[in-house]
């Protein structure tokens, strides 16, 4: 009896029909074939996009996002709704998540403000470093492998 | 304006902690015939939780904070423009930050070296990584680098930076302008709070956490957390830990006769060693594998 109590529990856990809503938070990310930084990608996801969270497993959770299923990093996801634009803040529903509103508080506008006033700090050398500094998905995983790596 | 559409835009003017703009939601809704006076307090009740007090930075918040960090850090400190060492740091970093809980940020993990002599490493919110050329100087082997980049990852990834500027008058002012932004958005009501107040708020902020990197330093226990969190990413990565050590012992060595970089915002390497020790297991010390040393050696 208990053991039937469990496999219940199990498939009601694992039932799309008990997904939970959940928003990216970070610009871009890649929806991943496995629940590994460096699996291939399934696709990309975007700031502000609506995802289904299926599971839940050790700083990764298993998604559905624009008919694809796959993983994050438990870390891209909120789970209050981020609504862009007054168009899409027109659609939410009062019943609904708590909702963020994206672009404001620090934001590209303010940073624009901020710059008037402050003509001494050096964004065209962080446009550089954000520009330079970094390296792809492949380069990394081949670095690890190459190095001894985990 | 449609009824729906209506609905949903005074629930978001009721929602406004600020108080003039809960006045102006009142008035918005009085006059609509739509709802009584009764109603009307009911829907501002009920639109209290709908757009979030904000107790926390959002990641796109962090990124724009961590931008502007930088742009005053690199005004003293310019990048090398240098590809092949550019690129070798942000593997080793990208290596440990995508063991670290937050393998990815808003706009990602950046990591390059900076012009100065002085041994110093720092990071900026969001994901911004520094390491002076002094100190990459100094450094005997790739672990080594990976230790100064663990360091400065966990204060990321811990939000050491964001947290010197967190105090309940920025977390309020911030749910103000969010839901005042909803209010706007949704209903065409002037907002209360202007542009020039919330850049006012924002740089007060990056000075804030310019200050703590370059002049007070983060305290002990945040220093200490940031060690034992980058010993945890190495061990996660394959580095070894004992790198950390030795980077201390670097440090160590370097103590005496310095008074900037490091040495004015850290505790003395010896503590950091000792303390480090009593809370994290450290495996016995690995020989890294030719191919490791042979990299490093390449861009020494």
């Amino acid at each position: 009896m208990k053991k039937l109590a469990l496999l219940a529990l199990s498939l009601v856990a694992s039932s799309p029909a008990f997904a939970e809503p959940a928003w990216i938070q970070v610009r871009q990310s890649q929806l991943r074939t496995q629940p590994k930084f460096y699996a291939p990608s399934a696709g990309a996801v975007r700031y502000g996009e609506k995802i289904e969270k299926l599971s839940e497993e050790g700083g990764w959770v298993k998604v559905t996002a624009g008919g694809r299923q796959g993983y994050l990093p438990l870390a891209v996801i909120s789970a209050d709704q981020i609504v862009l634009s007054a168009a899409e803040l027109k659609k939410v529903q009062a019943d609904s998540s708590e909702v963020v509103m994206a672009g404001k508080g620090f934001s590209r506008e303010v940073e624009q403000q901020y710059r008037k006033q402050d003509a001494a700090a050096r964004f065209d050398l962080v446009d550089y470093v954000e520009q330079a500094a970094r390296v792809s998905p492949g380069e990394v995983s081949q670095f690890i492998k190459s190095g001894g790596l985990k | 304006m449609k009824k729906p559409t209506l609905a949903i835009s005074l629930l978001m003017l009721a929602g406004c902690s600020h108080p003039a703009l809960q006045q102006a939601g009142a008035q918005v809704l009085s006059s609509t015939g739509y709802v009584s006076q009764a109603q009307a307090s009911s829907l501002i009740s009920a639109g209290d939780n709908l757009v979030k007090s904000q107790e926390e930075l959002l990641p796109e918040q962090e990124y724009y904070l961590g931008r502007a960090v930088s742009a005053n850090l690199l005004a003293k400190y310019p990048p090398q423009q240098n590809a092949a060492s550019t690129a070798y740091l942000n593997k080793i970093g990208m290596t440990l930050a995508s063991v670290s809980d937050t393998p990815e940020t808003f706009g990602g993990y950046h990591f390059i070296a900076v012009q100065s002599k002085e041994i110093n490493a720092f990071s900026a919110p969001g994901g911004f990584v520094y390491v002076s050329s002094g100190f990459l100087r100094e450094l005997p082997d790739e672990d080594a680098v990976a230790a100064v980049l663990a360091h400065e990852i966990a204060h990321v990834v811990k939000r050491h930076g964001v947290n010197a500027i967190s105090n309940a008058k920025l977390f309020s002012a911030l749910t103000d302008l969010g839901q005042a932004s909803a209010s706007v958005a949704a209903s065409q009501v002037s907002s209360p709070i202007d542009l020039g107040e919330i850049t006012g708020i924002f740089s007060e902020s990056v000075s804030g956490v310019v200050d703590k990197l370059l002049t007070k330093g983060f305290d002990r226990r945040q220093e200490y957390e940031a060690d034992l969190y980058a010993a945890e990413l190495l061990q996660r990565a394959g580095y070894d830990p004992n790198a950390l050590v030795r980077v201390l012992g670097v440090l160590e060595t370097h103590a005496k006769g310095e008074q900037g970089g490091w040495y004015a915002t850290h505790p003395a390497p010896s503590d950091r060693i000792s303390e480090i020790s009593s809370d994290f297991s450290f495996p016995a010390p690995q020989d890294p594998p030719s191919s490791r040393r042979a990299r490093f050696s390449a861009l020494k």
